[in-house]
């Protein structure tokens, strides 16, 4: 029994880390976000003052 | 003027985003946008793009999932009472692995793009000191040798962009004799502020790669025209702007004034390209653009062959 009981948690693991995946697929930030932040963190207040 | 120096810059590769140029030292976490081999701070070969490292972090991320699930998996394969309850864990991991692998796989490129997006917020301090580190090289450069400051100032500029940078960039390139095979910019060096070096590498750009002249260029020439007719070469950097625009019927229309103005001290195949494009656009004044080009016309290249061939 503990056996299944084990599989049962395998299967919910594997569900719940696929369903994350997917949500966070859903969710990625695009390249052009990426290269926005990274100009805003290398123009940032500190860079224009420094 | 005649202290140019003739260079011969290193090519300049140009990436569609920014973070692409970015590497860090995966010792130190020392940010550079710079070439060099070697960290700057920790002297070890062990800088690597953003994105790599990125991509390892989102793997690294994806192997502590399957080793849970190895975890898991394996405490039912050794909690099994009978050999039917082994093969059936046996089974069921290799089944579920499978999907799970091949989902990682197919996420890995938007996990990467998540590990980057935390990768930049987290280390923001340090890309910033990496930046300060990568403008003190190009301080002790300039000062040994202009043509290695200007190519690590261009560098610096594809990330931080500010008008000291710009500025740091026209100065230097205004030491150069600068021709034609050249990877030269424009629209990027652009100033909010006149400024005498920029004006004057405008005029230059305007006789060695019209191309870069455009709408922006031109509205920055005219915001600061005053200015600009102060400078010894004022009026022809003016001049040869305008001939520069006259390439392209847009920037007639758009600028008809300007181009009025200095009309009258184009060279003669600027003036012909002029002319060309007023002559077959007949239902078009231009602000009285067409009148001035037909007094030119009229004064100078009446009896001009070229001019009479235009078809």
């Amino acid at each position: 029994m503990i056996t299944y009981g084990c599989l049962g948690i395998l299967f919910l693991f594997v569900i719940i880390k696929i369903t994350a995946y997917f949500k966070r697929k859903k969710n990625a930030p695009t390249p052009e976000q990426l290269h926005q932040t990274l100009l805003e963190v290398a123009n940032s207040k500190r860079e224009r003052h420094g | 003027m005649d202290k140019k120096k003739p260079v011969q810059l290193r090519p300049y590769i140009k990436t569609r985003y920014v973070y692409q140029k970015l590497r860090v030292c995966k010792h130190c976490h020392n940010f550079t946008i710079l070439w060099e081999d070697s960290c700057a701070f920790c002297k070890r070969h062990s800088l690597v793009h953003v994105m790599e490292l990125a991509e390892k972090k989102a793997k690294r991320s994806m192997q502590s999932d399957r080793l849970l699930f190895y975890i898991i998996g394996l405490s039912a394969v050794l909690l099994s009472q009978t050999f039917l309850q082994i093969v059936i864990s046996f089974a069921c991991m290799v089944v579920l692995l499978v999907w799970l692998w091949l989902i990682q796989r197919r996420v890995l490129q938007t996990e990467t793009l998540h590990a980057l997006d935390k990768l930049i917020r987290i280390h923001q301090k340090q890309i910033l000191d990496g930046l300060d580190l990568n403008k003190a090289t190009a301080a002790a450069a300039i000062k040994e040798d202009a043509q290695l400051g200007y190519e690590i100032v261009r560098e610096i500029s594809s990330l931080v962009r500010n008008d000291r940078i710009r500025l740091q960039q026209i100065v230097l390139l205004q030491t150069f004799s600068l021709r034609k095979d050249m990877e030269l910019e424009l629209e990027p060096l652009l100033l909010n502020e006149f400024d005498p070096d920029l004006a004057a590498y405008i005029g230059e750009i305007a006789k060695i790669k019209r191309e870069l002249i455009n709408s922006k260029a031109i509205r920055y020439l005219l915001d600061h025209e005053a200015d600009i007719l102060r400078m010894e070469q004022g009026r022809q950097i003016m001049i040869d702007a305008a001939g520069a625009a006259v390439r392209k019927k847009k920037y007639i229309d758009t600028f008809p004034d300007f181009i009025s103005r200095y009309a009258d001290g184009l060279p003669r195949y600027r003036f012909l390209r002029l002319y060309q494009i007023v002559r077959r656009n007949p239902g078009l004044s231009w602000n009285g653009l067409r009148d001035r080009v037909s007094a030119i016309y009229n004064e100078q290249y009446r009896s001009d062959p070229d001019f009479q061939k235009w078809d």
